[in-house]
């Protein structure tokens, strides 16, 4: 049977910053907003453990599914952990009350991540007769970033968001197609308290190719999408990928005004935006496209029925 | 004025005039931050001219045009090359 997303969570916590923050390196609300389309990002208090941000969102799915079926592994994907030994999906998985009977485990491909794991659980999920499997993408990008950079300091937000991925007889096979080219690793960089390395110049122009081609091969093989969620970058990348796409009837989503770039949580935290505000079909074909550090991009192309995440079924 | 030249033009005002719908090619030599393109319009208008003539622009090279006749006068010789 066919896997696709059956629920979703998302959270944001911390201080709620507006572009008046960037005054004082004299960047105003419109320049922001011109080039980059934020208007607000989350920034996640600096003492929270990344695991309890993730376990947040993660938690309701395993509350909502627990008595109707068993969910056998959760990928944490995330660019801003640090990278120490252990990762943390395992105490995610605790803290969510998945028990210990789980497969859990990290993965990182910055801005792509998202896009990967649900690759990787779409394959995980249906390699098994049943059972469920947790994608969840957690971000603190606030604690990469140096706020006084008038090159990234607007750019980057925090949340978390987390997606049930479940097999549904009425859910069609899924798509995906991926690449990766390490010879421009240097396009994007960051790390912890060390700030962000952005070539924004190389950067919009390859996110703009990369991720429009990714559509158009996803749509060439597919199903007419209902909506299409590219990575929250930047809406000037978004809309450009837009009109290079066509995307005729499919929901185009763009929610980089209400969170700025929060890297691999970009695309759970917009569709949990637009489930919350109904401003897409609560069921249909999405299709999800990322490009990031590495450099690194795909799209996977999946059924997805989110009423469960409104309450309206089981 | 070459053809060629009148083309390249035709192309830059479309992209300069979504900033400032008077402007002119006797604008081309201002700044193009001036003429209140960004960085993104400059690399939206390098991949148009790119389009136009089948070929593919440095961007470092591009970053480094300050006023559109600067950018003409890449383009001119990438344009001469092929």
């Amino acid at each position: 049977m066919n896997a696709g997303i059956v629920d979703i969570a998302t959270a944001t916590s911390g201080e709620h910053v507006t572009n008046a923050f960037f005054d004082s390196i004299g960047l105003t609300d419109e320049w922001i907003r011109r080039r980059t389309g934020v208007a607000a990002r989350w920034w996640m208090d600096p003492a929270e453990p990344l695991e309890d941000a993730a376990a947040r969102v993660c938690a309701p799915l395993v509350a909502r599914h627990r008595e109707r079926v068993t969910i056998s592994a959760l990928i944490v994907v995330s660019s801003s952990t640090g990278g120490a030994m252990p990762g943390i999906a395992q105490r995610v998985a605790q803290k969510a009350g998945l028990g210990t009977d789980v497969l859990a485990f990290d993965m990182t491909a910055a801005c792509s991540g998202f896009v990967y794991a649900m690759i990787s659980a779409l394959s995980l999920c249906e390699s098994r007769e049943s059972g469920g499997v947790i994608v969840c993408a957690v971000e603190a990008m606030s604690r990469m970033l140096d706020k006084t950079d008038r090159n990234t300091g607007p750019l980057f937000g925090d949340g978390a968001g987390a997606v049930l991925i479940e097999q549904r007889a009425t859910f069609r096979k899924h798509s995906w197609h991926a690449g990766c080219d390490g010879d421009r690793a240097d396009l994007m960089r960051g790390e912890i308290n060390g700030g962000i390395q952005l070539d924004g110049i190389q950067v919009y122009d390859r996110a703009v190719r990369m991720m429009s081609d990714t559509v158009n091969r996803l749509q060439d093989n597919d199903i007419e999408p209902t909506i299409i969620i590219g990575h929250q970058a930047n809406s000037r990348i978004l809309q450009k990928v837009r009109e290079k796409v066509g995307a005729r009837d499919a929901v185009f989503v763009d929610c980089v005004e209400q969170f700025g770039n929060t890297s691999s949580a970009s695309i759970p935290l917009a569709l949990g935006a637009c489930v919350a505000e109904r401003s897409i079909p609560l069921a249909g074909r999405s299709t999800l496209v990322a490009y990031g550090a590495g450099e690194a991009w795909g799209g996977v192309a999946v059924d997805y029925d989110l009423a469960a995440a409104l309450g309206d079924s089981a | 004025m070459s053809s060629v030249d009148e083309r390249i033009n035709s192309v830059m005002l479309s992209f300069i005039r979504k900033r400032v719908p008077e402007a002119d090619v006797a604008d081309f030599e201002t700044p193009m931050y001036d003429l209140d393109m960004d960085s993104l319009d400059v690399v939206d208008l390098s991949n148009a001219l790119d389009e136009e003539y089948g070929v593919k622009a440095d961007l470092d090279r591009v970053s480094e045009c300050i006023t559109p006749s600067d950018l003409r006068a890449y383009f001119r010789e990438l344009i001469d090359a092929t």
